[in-house]
């Protein structure tokens, strides 16, 4: 039917529209900027072909950056992960007040990110941090710990500003994971595991057999799609820590920002835009291949 | 014997993990409240002397918190009710008509979806400036709007397939009534636990956006919440209007925590749509 297609293509217009003007529009405009010497100094907008990207790859701050992006991802994906799924199997449990407990989990999603933030820079202040106050009592320190400054306490290669702040990222992120896997969980029919008690089967052979399987399809297209959300991560250690000290918090999304809005390199920030954008392009055609089939 | 221990450790866990989790809402809500003479006193108080109610009247007089909340209501409703409207009628032609380019465009949706906002951001300034869009409400809900749109057309085009029954409509078409009564009479109102799924969820990110916001806004009259509180905090990362930022927090908060306990089960639902078959 010509009409019902015309009536379609009316319906979808809006969305599309909007969708090229004010996002895809953007991007291609974004890849063509890294091509161009483009600061707001300069009135004249050169065409450099791959200087930026070359000048890029010989930034020691953009491999720091880099480096610390992947170690956010990998780590804050790991403990977010780990950390829903026990308590989506805490919530799916026979605990008393199920029901508040999910609403608490889901609180750190609905709150801004800035409110977050700085409750976070004020529990990790030094002098005034309870966190301080209860490690002194305790005699585990003897002088206060500038959590989100000192530089000289490591865990492994991790400074302190970076472990800080990987605990709040995974404090605000594993409630989309646990609130997927808790959905997960409750479509798990309840015959299977009486089945496997007639059968003999202990509580780890259940969870081992049966549990642990059907959460695999849920855990990979969630894992994949926050990989992609840590790459291009912001928030958190820009108004933290705005990347620092000394870079040791400083992602690919807060370099891009100071590039861009600090010393208005333009072309140069867009370059690694860029490049962060291929790193998410992996993830993402992986994402694609769990998700396109089902939505189709 | 062996049940009762189970349940002693599951209520022990559940313990240990409301203390993680709300410990920082205590210590947000403690400081909000806390006389100014008890901030910065050592040793710390984990309880204040006295509710110090007072310091959520005095907030409203040292900061303009009340435009800020007009211009985060004015900017997040107008963007509630664009990316709703776009995206349902989006969402239910996709869902119900087979056109070419239908799975192009679901590709298409699922790929703006993913593409992180930092990467347009510097391109997207400049399109927003050519426009002459920065600094207004214009340039904040084109954006929200338009970052809400994938998410929400995806979610309610599988809402329009799985829990609103196309036979009815079917019926209705047969009887001459046309497509577009049959979605705005018949699917619309059938699907209202979908559209206010896609509503809140475009509201938190509209009500919540800070990056996009703080640089396009430069004029104080035109800040929505988020830019205001950021206000309050010093170049440093010193919070230099610690009661103030505090309370001004709580105050945002409240609208977010209101609209998510009575929807929480529709935005559950949502925000399951995508990862869980089924």
């Amino acid at each position: 039917m010509r009409s019902e297609r015309y009536f379609a293509y009316i319906m979808i217009a809006p969305a599309i529209i909007s969708i090229l003007i004010l996002s895809l529009y953007p991007i291609i405009q974004g890849i063509r900027l890294s091509f161009f010497d483009y600061t707001l100094i300069n009135p004249f907008k050169p065409f450099v072909g791959l200087e930026n990207y070359v000048n890029v790859l010989r930034d020691p701050r953009f491999w720091k950056a880099l480096y610390n992006t992947i170690a956010f991802s990998i780590l804050s994906v790991f403990f977010s992960t780990l950390l829903g799924l026990v308590v989506a199997l805490l919530l799916n449990s026979k605990l008393p007040l199920k029901g508040f407990l999910r609403s608490l989990t889901l609180l750190p999603w609905v709150i801004p990110s800035i409110v977050i933030a700085y409750t976070w820079v004020w529990l990790l202040n030094k002098d005034f941090s309870p966190f301080n106050d209860i490690l002194l009592s305790l005699n585990l320190i003897s002088r206060p710990i500038s959590f989100l400054g000192d530089l000289n306490i490591r865990v492994g290669p991790f400074t302190l500003p970076f472990i800080s702040i990987l605990a709040v990222r995974v404090w605000t992120s594993y409630t989309f994971k646990a609130i997927n896997f808790l959905a997960a969980l409750q479509t798990i029919p309840e015959e299977l595991y009486e089945a496997a008690t007639i059968d003999g089967a202990n509580s780890w052979q259940k969870f081992r057999y049966i549990t642990f399987p059907s959460l695999i399809p849920v855990g990979a297209v969630v894992v994949t799609l926050s990989l992609i959300w840590n790459i291009s991560h912001f928030d958190y250690n820009y108004l933290m820590t705005k990347g620092g000290p000394s870079d040791a918090t400083n992602v690919l999304g807060t370099f891009i920002y100071q590039t861009a809005f600090s010393t208005f390199r333009l072309g140069y920030a867009s370059a690694i835009g860029v490049l962060m954008l291929s790193i998410s392009a992996i993830f993402g055609v992986i994402y694609m291949g769990l998700v396109l089939r089902e939505t189709l | 014997m062996k049940s009762k221990l189970v349940k002693i450790i599951l209520i022990f866990l559940g313990i240990l993990y409301i203390i993680y989790v709300g410990f920082p809402f205590y210590w947000l809500f403690l400081t909000s409240i806390k006389p100014k003479t008890e901030l910065f006193i050592l040793p710390i108080k984990w309880w204040p002397s006295k509710f110090e109610w007072y310091n959520y009247v005095s907030v409203w007089e040292s900061f303009p918190l009340s435009r800020y909340f007009l211009n985060s209501i004015l900017v997040t409703t107008i963007t509630v009710i664009l990316a709703v409207i776009i995206s349902s009628s989006a969402a239910y032609a996709l869902s119900r008509i087979r056109f070419k380019g239908n799975n192009t465009i679901i590709t298409l949706l699922l790929i703006t979806q993913m593409l992180p906002g930092i990467v347009t951001l510097v391109p997207f300034y400049f399109w927003m400036m050519n426009l002459g869009l920065l600094n207004t409400y214009g340039g904040l809900i084109l954006a929200y709007s338009t970052w809400s749109i994938p998410f929400c057309t995806l979610m309610l085009r599988g809402y329009f397939k799985t829990a609103c029954p196309q036979e009815l409509e079917d019926a209705a078409l047969i009887d001459g009534c046309t497509r577009f009564s049959a979605y705005y009479r018949i699917a619309l109102p059938l699907s209202v636990p979908g559209l206010v799924a896609a509503g809140a969820y475009s509201f938190m990110l509209a009500w919540k956006e800070f990056m996009w916001a703080s640089i396009m806004i430069s004029s104080g009259s035109l800040k929505t919440l988020p830019v205001g509180l950021y206000d309050m905090i010093g170049e440093g990362g010193n919070i230099n209007f610690l009661t103030e930022f505090m309370t001004a927090s709580i105050l945002t908060c409240i609208p977010v925590i209101i609209i998510f306990f009575v929807f929480q089960n529709y935005m559950v639902s949502g925000l399951t749509s995508g990862a869980v078959k089924g």
